[in-house]
């Protein structure tokens, strides 16, 4: 695949799925999996990145372009899956317009808080996948621990607390 | 009501660059990410009211590819103008981007290693608290007998039961909110009372 191909593949791929990610994963499966440009195991590794590193999730396509192109197809992946995020700019702008209606001002509550209700599920998904044992939940507890009493920042809260679960999974596996 | 504000605060490029490169410092995805903006944007530097930034992350998962990309862009245009989206973008990218193309280097050696696991079972957990606390403090202004959190409540049994396409349960709370939320939202707290009428009440 060149890296014109995989440019295009990745940009209509993305620009076509709205809120939804798994559905460029079963695209992106189908185009480069079943065709043969990657094999599942890379696709799958590339695909877990995206989870254990910092960022959004689909920076794991970074890895799916550096498999693909090297460090230009990582770097085309990127600027691929950043290109559709300029629609948001004419759209704020026409919100500008018509925000003072109160047909819109309804619309922008009901979208708030149908976002609050996707928050707190999205937040429930990743608990039922992350806190999977004893450990986890104590660097939940701890990262709660540290904000909320400790009064750290997130960044130091969520270090502190991972640093805490590493110590003790070090500990527990001797 | 929830809108955009229209002043500009100012901020330099390169004050922009690093709230969002620790924002990009985020473990959990896009709410993780979401919360390290907000602590920087909202509660540290009171650059955005938590209700601008909520409107925006919603704006944000109605648009193609990731929500966070539009919200970046959104910010980074609002307060440095073009070349802002393009700094806020890059700041943001560059942690993941970096971490993510090294694991890929060393693909061979950590595709059927434990560290990945390792990983696992302690950042996501620490990622999963800090969304937590995103979740809660940015969906703070809904918590009180409303509509808006019959909503959210709603909206989160769907998602939950159904797992509809989120874009779509968006959409549809934006539709219902036309039509039974017409009008403004924010929280009437007690009034300051004015000195006249402070006297007033004196005995």
């Amino acid at each position: 695949m060149s890296l014109g191909q995989l440019l295009l593949v990745i940009f209509t791929y993305n620009l076509l799925t709205f809120g939804n990610g798994s559905a460029v994963l079963a695209l992106l499966q189908h185009r480069l999996v079943d065709d043969g440009v990657l094999g599942l195991n890379q696709f799958l590794y590339a695909y877990a990145l995206g989870r254990v590193t910092p960022g959004q999730n689909n920076l794991y396509l970074a890895s799916v372009g550096y498999m693909v192109c090297g460090w230009l197809g990582a770097l085309a992946a990127i600027v691929a899956i950043q290109l559709p995020g300029y629609l948001v700019i004419p759209v704020l702008k026409g919100y500008e317009r018509v925000r003072h209606q109160r047909s819109v001002q309804g619309f922008i509550r009901g979208l708030t808080a149908a976002s609050v209700g996707l928050m707190f599920a999205v937040a429930f998904n990743i608990g039922q996948e992350a806190l999977t044992g004893l450990v986890p939940w104590i660097v939940f507890a701890a990262t709660l621990g540290l904000v909320f009493i400790a009064k750290r920042g997130l960044l130091a809260g969520m270090v502190g607390a991972a640093v805490l679960g590493v110590a003790l999974k070090f500990v527990l596996s001797i | 009501m929830v809108e955009i504000a229209e002043t500009r605060p100012k901020l330099s490029l390169a004050q922009l660059f690093i709230i969002f490169f620790k924002a990009g410092c985020g473990f959990g995805g896009g709410l993780g990410v979401l919360a390290l903006l907000q602590e920087q944007l909202v509660t540290l530097r009171r650059i955005l009211p938590d209700r601008e930034l909520m409107t925006l992350w919603s704006i944000g998962r109605l648009m193609p590819s990731g929500t966070m990309t539009a919200v970046a862009v959104a910010v980074g245009h609002r307060l440095c103008g073009y070349v802002g989206t393009v700094v806020a973008l890059v700041a943001m990218i560059i942690p993941g981007f970096v971490c993510v193309v090294v694991l890929t280097i060393a693909y061979g050696y950590l595709a059927h290693g434990a560290v990945l696991e390792y990983i696992d079972a302690t950042l996501l957990p620490a990622a999963l608290g800090i969304v937590w606390i995103s979740a809660v403090r940015l969906g703070k202004p809904l918590f009180r007998v409303s509509l808006d959190i019959a909503f959210a409540v709603i909206a989160c049994f769907l998602l939950l039961v159904t797992h509809m396409n989120p874009a779509l349960m968006l959409l549809i709370g934006g539709f219902a909110g036309a039509v039974l939320l017409r009008g403004p939202s924010e929280k009437k707290g007690p009034e300051k009372k004015g000195p006249e009428e402070k006297a007033e009440r004196k005995p």
